[in-house]
């Protein structure tokens, strides 16, 4: 399959805090998950293929297009649907309004096909009935779906979703999964989150990044088959446990390098996640240990 | 020079102000400043904003707060005032330029929404550019100006509704409120160039203080600052000074253009902007160095030959035997004039009518009107000679000034002088002479408008205890008792003279007699009593109450009524301010 995104040597710094550490990716279509700890890269990684902020190395091609030109970036936004992190809203202005202001700002000019289009993406988040009410009286679940809503806007080819399900409730996160998975087997959705269930239920493939660096790259089961025979149950708290936790029948899960004769018990794909982070920490803490050592 | 120089440092302070903000805020904040975009979508982006401009809270509760004013004004006084229009002239000059500066406020918050409710980085991945929204925004800024053009119109026709005698608007009565609509416009305008340059609360307020500053501060009492003023006063230049209003329309549509052109110079400007900021530039040289320069010595020529030869440049029209000559555009004017003066002459004995009226509009006694050359140039005594006409003045072309036509009408017929002259500016006094109380009440009993008028002048004098003081029956102008040195003392209009000896410090009054306070009381009982009685004593005893020795008491006497309150004494001709 073609690669729709192609990210190489990717480097961000913001001052003297380095974000991205020469970061290669490409994505295909069909929904990718994004996994990484707070800090790791994902938000700015996210915001570079969103255009609306420039690496400061590297090389990228988004759709085709390089966004290091103007004229290009211009291109890809048409082509786009984003979901950021932090996104506001205009208090004052219905759902409908404010859909359909973003609608505008993505060149919908013709307005009964703009209007239709709004309504359809309304209906597709489950706001078609509230469509009407001032941004102010929606709950804080409802107006992320209408952050949701814009990034649907004119089927995009390409879907960047920052955290798109917080403030999300169960029974929303199921719509919310049902939508992208209508968005259609040609787009690429590249999908932030910190809900590894959303990962397993949605993603054909699952990156995680860890200090500005792809540490995983490949599917769901893959990842979840990474902690196969490290996550085991005991009685009590194994000192040998990278992580460990109290379950809901009492005993204790362990994840982990697991002793010998163990009672080994089958890994999800949070138990990979968090041994590929917390290995992936140590070595990072040993790299900045040496670091430090040398100096 | 001193308002020009003040303009330039605003400007140059917002800029400077801008980017000093701009580096401060983005070493703290990070901002998605990417230029890049199109602008295909700035037609519908405008169509947009433009319904989000005219239905902002700010500018709707500014337009709802004017509009009820103005209504309190109409249902305190539904059609009684003497002048109309009045409604109409506050909406002008108190609520355009207070919505104009509630549009500050109302395009600043618009403009800065994106920043105040953190939008801004999904606004930043659409393919619009940031100078599209800009752009988009300033269109919509004119949106206001049909809403505001429609509130006129609707205060017109209210106004039409409930005084038929309110002249219907000329195109030289609306080009003045062009002046108030683009102030309008620019205040929409100044809102976005101080969102795309200072996004913070507190801008536009600041902005709202250099609005105000600029056109009351330096140079506002030159006689040219009308430059930056936002609107044409009427009785400052006028018509008589050489730059047309549409002149300071254009001049204030090229303060826009450049407001404009400062707003988008926020975003990356090419040769084009370039190119549009100094059209602006030379559009605003031109008109306000047009309407600063000096007048030629043909246009100065020209003025003074419109003012000291009326009768070659005014259109003249007969009506019922009155001849009456306006400049033009004042046309409509005699519609509104001529019940009044026909009123008055029907009350007159046929014997004792005036052969001859005329009336002929001319400026009021203040030089200080014109541009210093022409105020040098003229030879006042041809510009306001004794001439025994009725002189509606050309500075209440805005007003209808009926009950002082009809007044004047009634002096001419008494024996009063109708007008003031060069060599008697401030008129004479008549006070407690029957024949200025006769005046008095055949102008009020002339139409049911100038009865509302005197009922008017007449209830201010009880309110404000002005029956001992000169009290001119006039509503138009503002005569202002305070002037009076000590209370209570006989001060009369113009009296105070600007040590030139030329510029008077005081409103001067229209009329040619002025009265005290109690014969305006006495004239107001007269019009009251029952009208048989005072045409019968008017007829049999016109030629007593129109001597000068005849005072007030015999009038009330004759019609059997009297007056209560102090009265002023009655003044002899001998006098030398006294009405020979």
């Amino acid at each position: 399959m073609t690669a729709t995104v192609r990210i190489h040597q990717l480097t961000k710094s913001f001052r003297s805090t380095k974000v991205l550490r020469g970061l290669d990716l490409d994505l295909e279509p069909g929904v990718t998950g994004l996994l990484g700890p707070n800090g790791a890269g994902k938000t700015t990684l996210l915001r570079i293929l969103a255009t609306v902020m420039a690496p400061d190395g590297g090389t990228i091609e988004v759709l085709g297009h390089d966004p290091q030109r103007e004229a290009d970036r211009v291109a890809i936004r048409r082509r786009l649907g984003y979901v950021p992190q932090e996104a506001g809203y205009h208090d004052d202005f219905s759902a409908f309004e404010f859909v359909d202001y973003l609608a505008i700002l993505k060149e919908m000019t013709d307005r009964d096909a703009r209007h239709d289009e709004v309504r359809r993406v309304l209906d597709l988040v489950g706001l078609g009935d509230v469509r009407h009410k001032k941004l102010r009286k929606l709950s804080g679940g409802m107006k992320r779906r209408v952050i949701i809503a814009q990034a649907l806007l004119g089927r995009p080819d390409l879907l960047v979703l920052d955290e798109p399900t917080v403030g999300l409730d169960p029974e929303q996160r199921l719509r919310f999964r049902e939508m992208i998975s209508s968005v259609g087997p040609a787009a690429t959705v590249l999908l932030s989150t910190h809900q590894t269930t959303d990962i397993s239920a949605l993603c054909q493939r699952v990156v995680v990044l860890h200090g500005g660096q792809v540490r995983f790259d490949g599917t769901p089961s893959d990842l979840t088959a990474t902690a196969t025979g490290s996550v085991w149950l005991s009685s009590e708290r194994d000192p040998g446990s990278q992580v460990a936790w109290v379950t809901g029948d009492g005993q204790v899960r362990n994840v982990g390098a697991a002793p010998a004769g163990a009672e080994l018990t089958e890994p999800t794909i949070e138990d990979a996640y968090l041994l590929l982070v917390g290995a992936a920490t140590d070595e990072s803490d040993a790299a900045s240990t040496g670091t430090e050592s040398a100096a | 020079m001193t308002i020009t120089i003040a303009f330039v440092c605003v400007v140059a302070a917002v800029l400077a102000g801008g980017l000093l903000y701009r580096r401060w805020d983005e070493a703290r904040h990070l901002r998605f400043t990417d230029e890049a975009g199109s602008s295909a979508a700035i037609a519908a982006l405008a169509r947009f904003e433009a319904r989000k401009v005219v239905t902002h809270p700010t500018w709707l509760i500014t337009l709802g707060f004017v509009t009820l004013v103005v209504g309190v004004l109409m249902i305190m006084d539904p059609g009684n005032s003497a002048d109309a229009t009045m409604p109409a002239t506050w909406f002008a000059l108190l609520g355009l330029p207070l919505a104009g500066l509630a549009l500050v406020v109302s395009t600043h918050r618009i403009g800065c929404r994106s920043r105040r409710n953190s939008t801004d980085e999904l606004e930043a991945a659409t393919p619009t550019a940031p100078r599209t929204r800009t752009g988009a925004l300033l269109l919509a800024c004119c949106a206001a100006v049909p809403v505001l053009a429609g509130a006129i119109a609707a205060g017109l026709v209210i106004s039409q509704l409930d005084s038929p005698l309110t002249p219907s608007p000329t195109v030289e009565n609306l080009v003045p409120l062009a002046g108030f609509l683009l102030a309008g416009l620019g205040g929409a305008v100044v809102g976005v160039l101080l969102s795309r340059w200072l996004p913070f609360a507190l801008a536009p307020l600041l902005g709202i203080v250099a609005i105000i500053w600029l056109n009351n501060g330096p140079d506002h009492l030159h006689p040219r600052f009308r430059w930056l003023r936002v609107a044409v006063e009427s009785n400052v230049g006028g018509r008589f000074d050489i730059g047309p209003d549409g002149l300071l329309a254009a001049f204030i549509l090229g303060l826009v253009a450049l407001g404009s052109c400062l707003a988008l110079w926020r975003h990356r400007p090419g040769v084009r902007m370039l190119a549009a900021t100094g059209a602006a530039i030379a559009v605003l040289v031109t008109t306000g160095w047009t309407m600063t320069r000096s007048p030629s010595p043909e246009q100065v020529a020209a003025v003074v030959d419109e003012l000291e030869h009326p009768a070659a440049h005014q259109r003249c029209v007969e009506r019922a035997g009155v001849r009456y000559c306006v400049y033009p555009g004042a046309e409509s004017w005699v519609d509104a004039w001529a019940p009044g003066v026909d009123g008055v002459l029907a009350q007159i004995p046929v014997a004792e009518r005036p052969d001859r009226v005329e009336v002929t509009q001319r400026p009021v006694i203040d030089p200080r009107n014109f541009l210093k050359e022409v105020r040098t140039a003229i030879d006042p005594a041809r510009v306001w000679p004794a001439d025994g006409r009725v002189h509606p003045a050309v500075e209440f072309e805005g007003t209808v000034a009926a009950l002082e036509v009809a007044w004047q009408t009634a002096a001419l017929a008494v024996g009063l002088p109708p007008s003031p002259d060069w060599q008697h500016p401030a008129g004479c006094m008549a006070g407690g002479q029957a024949r200025l109380v006769l005046a008095d009440v055949l102008s009020a009993r002339a139409t049911a408008t100038t009865r509302r008028a005197m009922h008017e002048v007449a209830q201010s004098v009880v309110g404000d205890g002005r029956h001992l003081q000169p009290v001119p029956v006039e509503v138009s102008g503002e005569y202002d008792v305070d002037n009076a040195q000590v209370e209570g003392s006989e001060v009369r209009p113009g009296e105070r003279r600007a040590a030139d000896g030329i510029t008077h410090v005081d409103y001067l009054t229209p009329l040619g007699a002025t009265g005290w306070g109690s014969d305006v009381l006495a004239a107001q009982t007269l019009a009251d009593a029952d009208r048989a009685t005072v045409d019968a004593v008017i007829a049999d005893h016109w030629m007593e109450l129109v001597d000068a020795a005849t005072p007030t008491t015999r009038f009330l006497e004759l019609v059997g009524v009297s007056v209560s309150g102090p009265k002023g004494r009655t003044m002899s001709t001998a006098d030398p301010s006294a009405c020979r």
